[in-house]
């Protein structure tokens, strides 16, 4: 019996060094964790936070809604975790490349010169003031670097280590009790989530903060705009002159954009730099679709939008792609 | 590797698991390898110098004991490599600024360039204890160790190897040299200390720093009311943080039977300075008393050099703790603090009752706490002001609400009243100890604030 306890105590000793060795290396970590349930699966303000009432599974099933696929168009996407789940079967579009803005600077654009080059700069609205204040795009390059390609998996193994051990769903009971108690008492809840109003829905703070540049209720001068849409047409033009055919952009809407009541009123960011006289580019709209949609597209547990809404864009950015 | 990490929690599992199954004589090289990953994994290339002081430490100490004529030499070969290290790495970019500064005065330049190193972490701690092991051989109080693994796991021994307490060689490396053995009775004392030092981290240190760090960042735009409570919150948070260290390394330690030195005794009830230094950071404070302190003379020589011997305990314990002026000051009050204690008791007959004995220290070491905690001298004296600047309409920062403002006050009051009871007592009901344990255990999840925040003391 001794022997035995002792060969199952190496064992499982064994078994936490494969587990510390795993977080500790990003190649074995990325197998690692697909044995591992996404962190994500309950939506990311739920993730964060922990609010009671908010464990609602959000994964999305989204089917290619297209056939037939144009082989005259090569389309790139410049975007973030909105349209980063996208793949060359979601757009009636030859090739397809999805850039994510983080990668920028280490990224060569992919000019096909026998297509019709098509690039959509999509951000979130809680980014766009931000993205579209530096000339951030002006980095790109056609030339091909040695590093063109690297992951951007990089996590270091305290991190790794947090992702495979402490999003199991026995935990989440214990989370949420914390959570109560700190809002209740200390009248304290995840700073990067806006405190519950009631409405069954969570934001992420710095959407909701009129203190924070990425909030919908941060006032926006009209100077501002006319920067942010100089700076967006010297992209345009930068893209154009790399050698694109076309471009579009889209700013996706913050969820306190469209469902959340505030003291301040919102700042109608989207919609003052869409309907600006001076852009020499199209938008890809989607605020007044989802403005006007009465279903819900954003996920009440997470700062995404839902299938709804995913497919709503989706539909608008084919729609472009169908007259080529 | 933090104590209060995911990563040290899967190491202490994944090593006690194999430690206690693998045979007895595998257990002490096994601890030894443990060792060297944990310190690894904070710069791996440093290993090589800790390797290289064992190597010059182990064979200084057998010279030492062979040799009649040349012992001093070895002596003095050990010190200096130590102590080499030690300036190299802590004190030589704190020494050429302030030769810059000198030379700037007089219209020079200085030409010797900054380093751009990073401090080893623990060198302070196992430097200190691998001078004593050396001083101690030369002493003759202690035999020169022979055997290279137990020498190795006396520097490397990794529960107390980045933040003390810095050990003796006569108290630690016997107990080195017994076989690591399962013990049921030292593994429920272990954890529970383990869950003491956890707690008095997460919940108590980590929570007071949500207060104290904003305060001590925007001391100008701090009332004196802030300032005043962020200095008290300080000590506490410093004392829980180091004695919180304190106690997962003499549970962790436990564990494995091995009783490493006791370095707090509830430090905030002491009713005297010199009372203080005798419960606060002890393994430290002994260390300077018995190699510095006493071959200066101690306090068997006149009131002048006694007063000198104290200042110069005291400023080089401040300079222990960093290459900074605030400490060296915060050395020099403590040292200052002594020697009017000492002139008091010895020319007046006051009888002064024990409460305003204990609040009076506590004020005064809370004062000197402040140079301890801001980041240059200029920000003490702009935190003195604000507490001179103290009003009725002063506002504190908006991070406690009423209900854990309370909440902290009750932690503080719980952990005066009852540290002394649970070191004291001596419960041997297992059962009891291990639902306190889980209980410790499940309210350092439920209260904790969890934002990995270094243990203070590492950085020395």
């Amino acid at each position: 019996m001794k022997v035995l306890f002792k060969i199952l105590f190496f064992l499982l000793g064994c078994c936490i060094i494969v587990i510390m060795a795993v977080a500790s290396n990003s190649a074995w970590f990325e197998k690692g964790a697909a044995y591992a349930p996404s962190p994500f699966r309950y939506g990311d303000l739920y993730l964060v936070s922990s609010m009671p009432g908010y464990k609602i599974n959000t994964h999305i099933e989204l089917k290619p809604p297209f056939n037939k696929q144009t082989k005259n168009v090569a389309l790139t996407i410049i975007g973030d975790s909105y349209t980063d789940k996208f793949d060359s079967t979601h757009f009636n579009a030859g090739s397809y490349r999805f850039i994510h803005w983080n990668n920028i600077p280490d990224t060569v654009l992919p000019i096909d010169r026998t297509k019709k080059n098509i690039i959509i700069v999509s951000s979130t609205e809680r980014y766009a003031r931000w993205r579209f204040t530096k000339d951030q795009l002006l980095t790109f390059s056609t030339q091909i670097h040695p590093h063109a390609d690297q992951t951007v998996v990089d996590l270091a193994a305290e991190l790794n280590l947090q992702y495979l051990l402490t999003h199991l769903d026995w935990q989440d009971p214990f989370k949420e009790l914390k959570t109560s108690i700190y809002l209740k008492y200390f009248d304290k809840f995840s700073p990067a989530v806006a405190k519950p109003d009631g409405t069954g829905r969570l934001y992420l703070s710095e959407t909701t903060d009129p203190k924070n540049n990425a909030s919908s209720f941060n006032p926006v001068n009209d100077a501002e705009i006319k920067t942010l849409r100089e700076n967006m047409n010297k992209i345009s033009e930068q893209l154009c002159a790399i050698g694109y055919d076309e471009v579009y952009f889209s700013i996706i809407p913050n969820a306190a954009s469209l469902y959340k009541t505030s003291e301040i009123p919102y700042n109608h960011l989207i919609e003052r730099l869409q309907q600006h006289p001076d852009v020499k580019f199209k938008f890809i709209d989607v605020y007044d679709s989802f403005k006007q949609e009465k279903n819900s597209v954003f996920l009440c547990n997470d700062s995404h939008w839902n299938a709804l809404g995913r497919m709503i864009w989706l539909i608008k950015a084919n729609e472009l792609l169908d007259h080529k | 590797m933090l104590f209060n990490s995911l990563q040290f929690i899967l190491f202490f599992f994944a090593f006690f698991f194999i430690l206690f199954s693998i045979p007895v004589a595998m257990r002490r090289p096994w601890l030894l390898i443990a060792s060297c990953y944990f310190y690894m994994v904070f710069k791996p290339v440093y290993l090589l110098i800790l390797v290289a002081v064992i190597l010059i430490d182990f064979c200084a100490g057998i010279r030492i004991e062979k040799s009649k004529s040349n012992k001093r030499l070895w002596l003095i070969l050990s010190l200096v490599t130590n102590l080499g290290i030690l300036v190299f790495y802590k004190y030589f970019n704190f020494l050429n600024e302030n030769l810059s500064l000198i030379f700037g005065h007089f219209g020079f330049e200085n030409m010797i360039p900054a380093l751009d190193i990073i401090l080893p972490i623990g060198l302070s701690f196992h430097t200190f204890q691998a001078m004593s092991y050396t001083i101690e051989v030369y002493r003759g109080n202690y035999k020169a160790e022979k055997n290279i693994l137990t020498y190795s796991l006396y520097v490397l021994y990794f529960p107390q190897l980045v933040a003390g307490p810095i050990e003796r060689p006569q108290h630690l490396l016997p107990q080195l040299k017994n076989p690591i053995r399962f013990n049921y009775s030292n593994v429920v004392e272990g954890l529970f200390r383990i869950a003491v030092g956890f707690f008095k981290k997460v919940v108590i240190a980590d929570r007071l720093a949500l207060f104290v760090d904003p305060v001590f960042d925007h001391l100008p735009d701090s009332s004196g009311l802030s300032v005043i409570l962020a200095t008290v919150f300080f000590a506490f948070e410093i004392y829980c943080d180091f004695s919180g260290y304190t106690d997962i390394a003499l549970g962790v330690s436990k564990l494995m039977g091995i009783n490493l030195a006791e370095n707090f005794k509830n430090p905030y009830l002491a009713f005297s300075f010199r009372e203080f230094w005798s419960r606060w950071h002890i393994s430290l404070s002994t260390w300077f008393r018995d190699y510095v302190y006493i071959p200066l003379g101690g306090n068997k020589t006149v009131r002048w050099r006694w007063t000198r011997n104290i200042l110069i305990v005291f400023l080089l314990s401040g300079l222990w703790h960093g290459a900074r002026w605030n400490y060296v000051i915060w050395g020099l009050i403590h040292g200052s603090l002594l020697i009017i204690e000492n002139i008091f008791r010895k020319q007046t007959n006051i009888k002064i009752p024990i409460i305003l004995k204990i609040t009076g220290v506590f004020i005064a070491v809370c004062f000197a706490w402040i140079f301890f905690r801001v980041k240059e001298v200029k920000d003490a004296f702009i935190a003195i002001g604000r507490i001179f600047d103290l009003s009725a309409t002063d506002t504190l920062p908006d991070v406690f609400n009423s209900a854990e403002m309370i909440f902290v006050f009750v932690l503080i009051a719980g952990l005066l009243l009852t540290e002394g009871l649970i070191k004291r007592s001596s419960i041997k009901n297992y059962a009891a100890i291990i639902f306190i344990t889980c209980l410790l255990f499940f309210l350092s999840y439920l209260f904790g604030e969890f934002n990995y925040k270094q243990f203070i003391y590492f950085q020395f």
